[in-house]
């Protein structure tokens, strides 16, 4: 038998220690927390075990809420739209850099820059935009004709939810964008050049040869979005808070709302698990159409 | 092929980025335009430049306070990922440990794990530790948080350096810590920029978790400050909200167009191994 090096053993754990230490305690720990909330009616004061045991009754209190249901339209609504709006739009960009039109390297740089805005400030600013009185978009409308088409953008329960899912296609689309293109690169040159030789054209070449190649990272990045739409609340918070009359109140904010201004932090942690249980069955479904996909080609 | 044509695909680019960047241009022309004309001619730039608003930022609304706070929060939290996960990268890719299978695994199984799940957890557990209001409350989130896909990245660096040379070292005598230091980390420098250009971002621009843990006003970072100056716009005046919104993005924005080329390889290389 080996003897065990205990020296060794020893370093390696000073090593790694500090990383297992807050890695253990601020994301192990309080993941298993959140399983424990979750059975408990918990305020988030005192102690958990002192607080009514409810069982699955949060869960099942959420599966019957009306609020979780009208929340989970929501959020698959803004999901649907964010995601096929970005990955179309950065689709035909992609394709635009990759033929490398005029100035790419110039509007690649051009057209990533709102990705970079920090989620404060575009809340912030595109709050402004839309205000109703004096909001840049408004004033535009008015200053060539169409004072018909202004809106509260933000107070108007029609208008608030497509306004804020154009602000967020506005920060995502850049990243998805380039993450394409930079599979479009990764496409062997020979074999767009048959293509070109044989005579196709490059709708053709797009179609038959380009998209196929890039749809793994299509599926990819349809699972990261949707998953992004289904984590968020922050630029959500600060933009509408869920108003007006609620109509953009999504699955992430609704939770956060339910421990941070109700103290039912026990229902909150159900609800949040409930959503990561969705997006783990969303992201198996369409992961396994990728690695399909990967086999084929 | 028509559609497709060169001068069509130019002009939409032009287009759409014209549209895209109009907020950002806007928001470098309202933040130097006097209070005033912001209202009346809320699309030209001004007619003469001030920065009277950004001296109010800096005299009335501390942004002095809060500019140091952000400044050492995200040094102090990328510093401390950065030694972090290279002593723990190097430990689970070098050093057969006890149970250094099991943590790796769990390292990847949380990498999936919204931070918003935590953060109730996470605010129950800092009260209950007395962290809540103070900068070690803050900082500890930020680094668990930002530390995994460090590792993982790290990892694989170490992994693929041939072992002859970690043989030749180690029969010189060289430790483990003289060998991560001294022949490891060099060769993990491209890799550790792209983890600071990856990383910053986030803890520069981090909001929800700042709001919710820091109450004292001196403490705040310039997120929450900037979210407490936007709610409150109609008093503070708007040029002052334009220019606090201009003096949060303006780093980012300079560094990333300074670094553009590794910035952009690092987000889009992040992406795909995240």
């Amino acid at each position: 038998m080996k003897a065990i090096n205990w020296k060794r053993q020893l370093i390696a754990y000073s090593m790694a220690g500090p990383m297992l230490i807050v890695f253990y305690l601020f994301v192990v720990y309080p993941l298993l927390q959140t399983f424990a909330y979750s059975l408990y009616d918990y305020s988030g004061f005192g102690s958990l075990f002192s607080s009514p045991f409810v069982g699955l009754g949060n869960f099942s209190k959420a599966l019957l809420s009306e609020d979780f249901h009208s929340a989970l339209w929501k959020t698959v609504y803004l999901a649907a739209t964010v995601t096929i709006f970005k990955i179309g739009i950065g689709f035909v960009f992609a394709v635009f850099l990759y033929r490398k039109t005029m100035g790419w390297k110039f509007f690649q740089i051009l057209l990533y820059l709102p990705a970079i805005v920090p989620v404060v400030v575009s809340a912030a600013l595109w709050k402004l935009i839309y205000e109703g009185n004096f909001g840049l978009l408004n004033n535009l409308l008015k200053s060539i004709g169409l004072n018909g088409l202004t809106h509260y953008w933000l107070n108007e329960p029609a208008t608030a939810m497509n306004a804020m899912i154009v602000v967020l296609i506005w920060v995502s689309m850049p990243l998805t964008m380039l993450i394409l293109f930079s599979y479009m690169l990764r496409i062997p040159k020979d074999l767009l050049e048959c293509a070109r030789i044989d005579g196709a054209s490059s709708f053709r070449i797009i179609r038959t040869i380009i998209f196929p190649l890039v749809l793994p990272a299509v599926l990819l990045l349809t699972v990261l979005s949707i998953a992004e739409s289904f984590k968020i609340y922050d630029f959500v918070l600060l933009f509408t808070n869920g108003g007006p009359a609620g109509k953009t109140m999504v699955l992430g904010l609704y939770a956060y709302q339910q421990a941070f201004n109700l103290n039912h932090y026990g229902y909150s942690s159900a609800v949040s698990l409930l959503v990561l249980l969705l997006l783990a069955l969303i992201s198996i479904g369409v992961l396994s159409r990728v690695t399909r996909h990967v086999h084929e080609l | 092929m028509k559609l497709l044509s060169r001068p069509l695909m130019f002009a939409v680019l032009i287009i759409y980025s014209g549209i895209s960047l109009f907020p950002l241009i806007n928001l470098l022309f309202q933040s130097f335009k006097p209070e005033n004309e912001i209202l009346a001619h809320p699309f030209t730039p001004p007619s003469g430049w001030t920065g009277e608003h950004f001296i109010k930022l800096w005299t009335t609304y501390e942004f002095n306070q809060y500019t140091l706070n952000s400044i050492l929060i995200t040094i102090v939290s990328l510093a401390a990922v950065i030694g972090f996960a290279l002593m723990g990268a190097y430990a689970l890719a070098r050093i057969p440990f006890f149970g250094n299978r099991i943590h790796y695994a769990i390292l990847l199984g949380t990498m999936l794990v919204p931070g918003s799940l935590l953060i109730v957890p996470v605010y129950v557990l800092s009260s209950k530790l007395h962290l809540l209001d103070s900068y070690a409350g803050l900082l500890l989130p930020y680094i668990s948080g930002g530390i995994i896909l460090p590792v993982i990245l790290l990892k694989n660096v170490f992994e693929s350096v041939p072992k002859d040379m970690m043989d030749a070292a180690s029969i010189d005598g060289c430790g483990e810590y003289r060998m991560l230091f001294t022949v490891m980390m060099p060769l993990a420098l491209p890799m550790i920029g792209t983890i600071c250009i990856l990383s910053y971002p986030g803890i520069w621009n981090e909001f929800v978790w700042a709001q919710v843990a820091l109450n004292s006003n001196k403490l705040f970072t310039l997120p929450v400050a900037m979210a407490r100056l936007a709610s409150n716009a109609y008093s503070v005046g708007f040029g002052t909200v334009y220019a606090g919104m201009f003096f949060l993005t303006m780093p980012l924005i300079l560094i990333f167009l300074i670094a553009q080329r590794s910035f952009i390889s690092a987000v889009t290389e992040g992406a795909v191994k995240g």
